[in-house]
């Protein structure tokens, strides 16, 4: 007999954040654009 | 201080008051859904924000990921940084609990799930998840920053280093008992 089976997973089935949780991710990203932007230059 | 990267001030101040808002959501994702699924809940979100505005962020060369497992590995690699030191997410966090969006870093930034984006997204997922832990964020990003993540990357700087960083360039730790 195995242990409990782990079910197969996606990050597409996670929840969606909370609606305040969401505008936080967003301020942060928007008040750090410049360094996130600069991050993308090769 | 020449270091600053100016943004507008009123933007700033919206962006002080949403900031403000995270930990109590995320406390709620938590006990909805552990630790580990939160955060990759969080993950998975800064992410899709990140390739949804390549205008603001840069471009994406190749969406999606390369490596889905590494990302639930991180997410629950956080889950073990947060066991072993005993860290209870209901209460403000001290500096030692910066290893743990250290660890989130050091996964993506390393082990490079994505196809492209993997330094961005590192410093998003690391930042909001202290942030959403009750690290307050430094208002004002500076210039250098970019440089000194990319030599962080470069070296495969050890956690504790990377955490260090984070406290010392990202977060602020709240005063223990503080409103």
């Amino acid at each position: 007999m195995g242990g409990p089976e782990r079910r197969p997973r996606r990050l597409e089935d996670l929840p969606e954040l909370p609606p305040d949780l969401q505008a936080a991710v967003e301020a942060f990203m928007h008040l750090y654009a410049p360094v996130i932007k600069a991050l993308s230059r090769y | 201080m020449g270091r600053e990267t100016p943004r507008p001030s009123a933007a700033r101040d919206d962006y002080a008051t949403q900031l403000r808002r995270a930990r109590e959501p995320f406390l709620s994702l938590v006990e909805a859904l552990g630790f580990s699924d939160a955060v990759a809940t969080l993950l998975r979100s800064s992410r899709r924000f990140l390739e949804e505005n390549p205008d603001e962020f840069g471009p994406i060369l190749a969406r999606g990921t390369r490596d889905e497992g590494a990302l639930w590995y991180a997410a629950e690699a956080a889950e073990f940084a947060r066991r072993d030191m005993g860290y209870d997410v209901r209460t403000i966090p001290g500096p030692d609990a910066a290893v743990i969006p250290a660890r989130i870093f050091s996964i993506i930034a390393y082990r490079h799930p994505f196809f492209d984006g993997n330094k961005r997204t590192a410093f998003i997922s690391a930042s909001i998840l202290g942030l959403s832990m009750g690290y307050r964020i430094r208002s004002v990003p500076y210039a250098e920053l970019e440089e000194e993540v990319r030599e962080l990357t470069a070296r495969e700087a050890a956690e504790g280093e990377v955490s260090a960083w984070f406290l010392t360039n990202v977060f602020i730790v709240e005063e223990a008992g503080g409103s």
